[in-house]
């Protein structure tokens, strides 16, 4: 009968799954073990790395930090106290990219980057909620953590209030100064969007070919970071305002849940707005997908309305295959371009591209740099304890590869000399062509209106 | 609500409610009318974009040839689940093994994509290109061409199961097997193999789904539990085995949504789309078309 | 039995935290605990009861949220927070799951499953101008008391929900999963003994939504994500549905295999190996592993 025989058979499987299992888990608590006893050599220090790797952000920021390390390591290393230490990096995987898992995957990472693996700083952080997370978590550990990829306020609001923060937020110097934000906060980039829009209008105004860029279309994703750029309601924001005054007119302005697919009722009150701008601001996936169906929309009259705005995945590398191309003569920013931010950027850029084949991304360019900037602040501090290492990292300036480093009060940076953070890049022909940037006298020639 | 904004509302909500008879379809014939709950469904649709892509761009193959070679893979993949997986178990613990499956293909593509293990690839973001260019304006409302083609092959579709399932021999088994497997074999018909074509069938049809929908949409590993829950939703409000209900449920949610996008708020559309769909469950569970529930 | 084996389990975790301080053990036992309580919680509900719940997300999210909101307004203590928010889950529960209960089989599955999804779209619609994240720092930095409370909270409803599943209560509960129609018709008031299975689901879930939000310190609308209603259904399929106990088993098996499996050429590969692990041995337990053990077939 089928029940006997099945009990049989499982009852050697259970024994085997048994073994099995006692077998993993005795291996893993004996390597855990082992780990746990035998500190690493001494003159080692240990950068812990809490990023997603099983995507492109995180792998990027990966390599970028293997890359800083090497060389480093090949200079001597980090001098502290007059020893040579080298550095070495462990990562842990945070899959933070994938929404379905939740915030404990990145609160663990961090977990046995500190209490396992021993490193002695963080860097990583790409999603927002896990960024939280981890940094509630630094005060108990007094580590300090770098946050190359995260893009809104946040934690920098716990580091120090400022009038544009958030009224459910406090901040908590003492509990969250361990926190450093390299990556640029979404919402302080607006007096910059108004320059490159003015710029795009008087362009657009002498040459042909062009839409009427003053009828403008927003498009904002419902994040924190977009409440001051794209305001609540959209479109009412001091962004905007500002913009009407210099001549333009928001037709248009509608706000999207994050992860949005489907862009097709918007993209038909767009058409019937007579938009000629499209002004979007997202940081994910569902800007690829409105790209998509923005290039291949019916146009009225055959007039694409251009689009440009802040889009972190729209100027990495992969965003051109993702949309197979649909991003043609798209105006990104931050747009990752070989372009002198700084004399190291060309450089490693160059580098980078030798190594790994493709050109880094914003995660990968923040990463080399706040691997730098932890290795010179050790230097400086003679220690990689917290509580030197913050003083240190308050007081440093460092150019990097994407521009001249300082940290704000609250711990973010200090946008106007960060020239990556300024540079504005379209997509030619697969290649992120740099167009404008905040220094520049007026658009690059090489800019071109949206294909018919 | 102006009469430009009307013309927009009857043409968004009409293509998507073909939209969603196409989604729904391959999840309304194995569920719907044989009554086997597959919780890899929406992995199936997951699946089909990127070995569309994996076959494009990797094997070089021609994009109909790719999904062409991506529906035999997971007519073959849904073959495999529900012969050795689903197979002889009840509902319950057939469900819980096709949903942890599910699971299994979406880290396995998620692996695949990018990984210590597969570094190279993690560049080359999966897409579906989109096969039939261009777009055509349709009482004032632009529509993708691929979209329009993919109406008329639900349209095909629904004619084709309308005939098969009420007039053909095959059709009558399946009804026949979904009503009483036991009586169903006691008058010469093997529900098994029935049950076995009917999730090939169903499989590929939301594999024809997937490479007409992901298109102009991103690829992501978890795509899969919107498109199942949406499908499961679909049937049931349409009346489980009632294909007529399907297609009324399909076009009510759609117009619901796309009434939220353009005329209420953009950000509310998903929450009044479920909010919609449980007080439908709560005041008439057994849907539009279905029969009472037992 | 089965609550001398509740006991054991949690003995044993209060020895681990005797044996070790380490953060990050101490961190995935918390994490292991925590899915062992949402499992035996569906488990009394849909196991026991034979109403599956699609949704346990649902209860967890509202007791994450409201110890969220509990410190952040009111500065509430963790401890009351936690038994609040138990409370609260069983009274949003309530609103949702009475009128849901008349419904069967099917359709039950398809309103918890869509309760949870439509209130994280809708708290991602509503909070959104405080970042749609609770920064909750209450006892984020004692590991030690929220282990405890894990433990605590473990034991509580590992005993509670044994002592019903395996009582008269219980085998009340049996009859309506085994013949609604007939426990009726003799005279059980099914609709009253449903809601008790419910609301003590819904309870302990609160209970450890609320844990889960001072361990990690941060309640966003993921709290409410697909995984927390998954997992402890597999994980009650694994060690055995209807069991109670089979849930901590499957706990122990799942949770630990995504946590443990964190080592160095394989990290990556975790949540696939995890996912391998749990169909291989569904395959091979139909019944759960606990069924096995205990020689049952049905």
């Amino acid at each position: 009968m089928r029940t006997i025989s099945n009990a049989a058979i499982s009852r050697s499987v259970i024994v085997a799954i048994v073994v099995v299992v006692i077998v993993i888990v005795a291996a893993t608590s004996i390597l855990a073990y082992q780990r746990l006893v035998q500190k690493p050599v001494p003159h080692y220090v240990t950068l812990g790395l809490s990023l997603p790797l099983s995507y492109a952000v995180g792998q990027d920021a990966y390599d970028a930090a293997q890359m800083a390390v090497n060389q480093i390591n090949a200079n001597g290393g980090v001098v502290m106290n007059n020893t040579h230490y080298m550095l070495r990096i462990v990562a842990e995987d945070t899959d933070e990219l994938d929404w379905t898992i939740p915030v404990d995957q990145g609160v663990s990472a961090l977990e046995k980057l500190v209490t396992v693996d021993h490193a002695q700083v963080i860097l990583g952080g790409v999603r927002t909620d896990v960024v939280v997370a981890e940094a509630a978590k630094l005060a108990q550990y007094q580590i300090v953590f770098v946050d190359i990829e995260s893009n809104e306020p946040i934690v920098e609001c716990e580091v120090h209030h400022s009038p544009s923060c958030p009224p459910g937020i406090t901040a908590n110097y003492t509990a969250y100064k361990y926190y450093f934000h390299l990556f640029i906060n979404g919402s302080a980039i607006a007096p910059y969007l108004v320059k490159f829009a003015v710029e795009l209008k008087n362009y657009a105004q002498t040459h042909p070919g062009w839409p009427n860029v003053t009828r403008v279309a927003v498009m904002g994703e419902n994040a924190l970071w977009t409440v001051g750029p794209v305001g609540r309601p959209a479109g009412n924001s001091t962004l905007f305002h500002v913009m009407q005054n210099l001549g333009f007119k928001v037709v248009y302005a509608s706000l999207f849940p994050l992860n949005t697919q489907d862009f097709s009722t918007h993209l038909s009150q767009i058409a019937a707005s007579k938009a000629g701008l499209i002004m979007l601001f997202f940081s994910g996936s569902d800007g690829a997908s409105f790209i998509e169906q923005w290039q291949s929309y019916n146009w009225p009259n055959g007039q694409k309305p251009v689009v440009f705005g802040p889009g972190l995945l729209g100027g990495f590398s992969e965003f051109w295959t993702m949309t197979n191309g649909a991003a043609q003569s798209y105006i990104t920013w931050p747009a990752t371009v070989n372009v002198s931010f700084t004399p190291k950027t060309v450089p490693f850029i160059d580098a980078f591209y030798k190594e790994y084949g493709h050109t880094p991304n914003t995660a990968a360019l923040d990463m080399y740099d706040g691997v730098y900037i932890v290795a010179q602040a050790m230097s400086i501090a003679n220690s990689w304890k917290a509580y030197k290492l913050i003083p240190a990292l308050e007081s440093i300036t460092y150019t990097g590869v994407i521009g001249v480093i300082h940290f704000t009060s609250s711990h973010g940076i200090n946008l106007p000399s960060i020239p990556m953070y300024e540079q504005f890049g379209q997509w030619q022909n697969g290649v992120l062509v740099p167009i404008w940037n905040t220094t520049s006298s007026s658009i690059s020639s090489k800019i071109i209106p949206p294909p018919s | 609500m102006t009469y430009v904004s009307f013309l927009s509302f009857f043409v968004l909500g009409l293509t998507l409610g073909i939209v969603y008879v196409l989604l729904s379809e391959g999840f309304a014939l194995l569920y719907g009318v044989a009554g086997v709950l597959n919780g890899s469904y929406g992995a199936l649709y997951m699946v089909v974009g990127y070995s569309t892509f994996l076959f494009f761009f990797y094997f070089k193959l021609g994009i109909l040839a790719s999904i062409f070679a991506s529906l035999l893979l997971v007519a073959f993949l849904s073959y495999l689940i529900q012969k050795y997986i689903a197979d002889e178990r009840n509902t319950l613990d057939a469900l819980f093994l096709t949903l942890a499956f599910a699971f299994v293909l979406q880290y396995l593509v998620s692996f695949l994509q990018c990984s210590s293990a597969f570094r190279s690839s993690c560049q080359y973001p999966a897409f579906v290109p989109v096969f039939i260019n261009g777009s055509t304006t349709f009482l004032g409302v632009s529509i993708f061409n691929q979209y329009l083609v993919a109406d008329g092959i639900t349209i095909a579709i629904l004619l084709a199961l309308w005939v098969v399932l009420s007039k053909t021999k095959i059709g009558k088994a399946i009804r026949a097997v979904s009503q009483d497997k036991l009586a169903a074999s006691l008058v010469g018909i093997n529900p098994m193999r029935v049950i076995l074509l009917t999730s090939v069938i169903s499989a590929v049809m939301a594999g024809v789904s997937s490479v007409f929908l992901t298109s102009y949409q991103t690829l992501d590993p978890t795509i899969g539990w919107n498109i199942i829950t949406l499908a499961f939703a679909i049937v049931v409000i349409g009346g489980l085995g009632s294909l007529k209900g399907q297609i009324l449920a399909s076009f009510i949610l759609a117009y619901a949504r796309v009434y939220v996008l353009l005329f209420y708020n953009p950000l509310l559309a998903d929450f009044v789309s479920l909010a919609l769909l449980i007080v439908v469950l709560l005041v008439r569970p057994q849907g539009i078309f279905g029969k009472e529930v037992v | 039995m089965p609550i001398l084996f509740v006991v054991v389990i949690a003995v044993l975790l209060v020895l681990v935290e005797a044996v070790t301080q380490n953060q990050f053990y101490l961190g995935v036992f918390t994490l292991i605990t925590m899915y062992a309580v949402l499992a035996m919680s569906w488990d009394i509900l849909s196991g026991v009861t034979g109403y599956l719940n699609f949704g346990l997300a649902f209860p967890f999210g509202v007791g994450g949220y409201t110890a969220a909101y509990l410190w952040t307004a009111y500065k509430i203590a963790p401890v009351e927070a936690i038994a609040l928010s138990g409370l609260s889950a069983v009274f949003f529960g309530f609103l949702i799951g009475a009128p849901s209960l008349r419904l069967k089989g099917h359709y039950f599955i398809m309103v918890t499953l869509l309760v949870p999804i439509a209130t994280s779209e809708f708290l991602d619609f509503a909070l959104v101008q405080d970042g749609s994240i609770f920064g909750v720092n209450a006892v984020v930095n004692n590991t030690s008391f929220v282990y405890n409370a894990s433990v605590v909270i473990f034991a509580l409803t590992g005993i509670a929900l044994c002592a019903v599943a395996y009582s008269r209560l219980g085998l009340v509960l049996r009859s309506i999963k085994d013949d609604e129609v007939s426990a009726q018709a003799l005279g059980i008031k099914t609709a009253r003994y449903k809601l008790i299975a419910f609301s003590l689901s819904n309870l302990f879930s609160g209970m450890i939504g609320a844990v889960y939000v001072f361990s990690n310190g941060v309640a966003s609308p993921t709290n409410f994500g697909l995984l927390f209603s998954a997992l402890p259904v597999f994980m009650c399929a694994l060690g055995g549905i209807g069991t109670i106990v089979g849930g901590v088993i499957g706990a122990f098996i799942l949770e630990g295999a995504i946590d443990f499996l964190r080592i160095s050429y394989i990290q990556d590969a975790r949540l696939l190996i995890s996912a391998t692990l749990l169909v291989v041995i569904l395959l091979f337990f139909p019944k759960g592993i606990w069924g096995y053990v205990r020689g049952e077939s049905k």
